[in-house]
């Protein structure tokens, strides 16, 4: 272990020396390299995670310089992964890095899941969201979940076991998705950087909780921030009976997400 | 006057005109949400989750004066 570089995390006595191993021993999976999942690989790579996952089919564009802060003008029409990987591997070398420069589906979810410790939510479409917290619920995963609209954010843990009692999922608070064109997307509705960028830090956070057994993460809970206003609030969530999640690998797999969320599969992070 | 505070948040802020609304105590969720859906009939096409005094609610819980009740939608931006 590098003593001198994580020497400020290891003087935290919730973190020590035991829970900087654990980072370093940690496999995360960061769905999406956008305004969320930027800057969450970032402060992830940076507390030291020593295995990352990156999933992500699109190249970068100009518009997604403002907030998705991994990439520079020399990155244009490159792919995602690849120039978050680059970057990433100068801030910690010792890290394992594996891409998917693909978009994530209910055909590949249970394959590109099954081998990581915590997931982390940084789509930006409902179909993804409702089909990567199935395949989380049903491989016995946790999901960091961040989105946001505006000027607001959403931030929860997903399906955490906390003495073998899985926390809720999306599903419990969200049971049907919208229907088409009811939430519009960034792109539609335009955006600043800095709200992705916080609400990705947050999940950052909230995985280092996980990974590090620390007090107070987001489980059973919503947390909605006004980054306009200020405004914080933590609701609470309980087991829904009308989530209606896939039970089995095979319905998964068979279950039309598209259809579901009446929106295609589309382009992943605006 | 028995009433609530509901708070607005999303895109339904947009739909409703505000972040904010005074309510007559409804009988529970389900009547709010009919009686919001009879004001405002666009918010048919919106899901959304109701929590009462920061709990997300099913529709079968009462509401009763001075409830703290937010409408909250799914947000997808990332």
């Amino acid at each position: 272990m590098d003593f001198e570089k994580y020497q400020r995390q290891i003087s935290l006595p919730k973190i020590g020396v035991k829970g900087q191993q654990k980072l370093i021993d940690a496999k995360v999976l960061v769905i999406g390299a956008g305004g969320l999942g930027c800057p969450a690989l970032q402060y992830l790579v940076a507390a030291g995670v020593g295995n990352i996952g990156i999933v992500d089919g699109d190249v970068v564009s100009k518009s997604n310089l403002p907030r998705q802060i991994l990439f520079y003008e020399s990155d244009l029409g490159k792919l995602k992964v690849e120039c978050a990987k680059e970057k990433l591997m100068h801030l910690n070398p010792s890290a394992n890095f594996s891409i998917f420069p693909f978009y994530i589906d209910n055909k590949n979810a249970i394959d590109i899941i099954r081998n990581w410790d915590v997931i982390v939510d940084c789509s930006d479409d409902f179909a993804t969201r409702y089909m990567l917290n199935d395949a989380c619920v049903i491989l016995e995963k946790p999901l960091v979940y961040g989105s946001i609209y505006g000027e607001q954010g959403q931030l929860a843990v997903f399906n955490l076991k906390q003495e073998n009692i899985f926390s809720t999922s999306y599903r419990d608070i969200f049971p049907y998705p919208p229907t088409k064109g009811e939430v519009p997307t960034c792109e539609e509705l335009g955006v600043m950087g800095v709200l992705p960028g916080t609400i990705g830090v947050l999940q950052a956070n909230e995985v280092i909780k996980i990974i590090t057994n620390l007090e107070n993460c987001l489980a059973n809970k919503l947390f909605l921030l006004n980054l306009s206003t200020y405004d914080a609030n933590t609701f609470e969530v309980e087991k829904n009976v009308s989530s209606n999640i896939p039970s089995t690998i095979v319905e998964f797999e068979q279950f039309d997400y598209k259809a579901f969320c009446s929106e295609a599969m589309k382009e992943f992070v605006v | 006057m028995d009433e609530v505070k509901l708070k607005v948040f999303g895109k339904l802020e947009e739909v409703i005109g505000t972040d904010e609304l005074v309510w007559s105590v409804p009988l529970d969720v389900k009547t709010l949400k009919s009686e919001l859906e009879n004001k405002y009939p666009s918010i048919r096409k919106v899901q959304f989750a109701i929590s009462i005094n920061n709990k997300i609610a099913s529709e079968d819980v009462l509401i009763k004066e001075g409830d703290k009740i937010a409408l909250l939608p799914p947000f997808s931006g990332g």
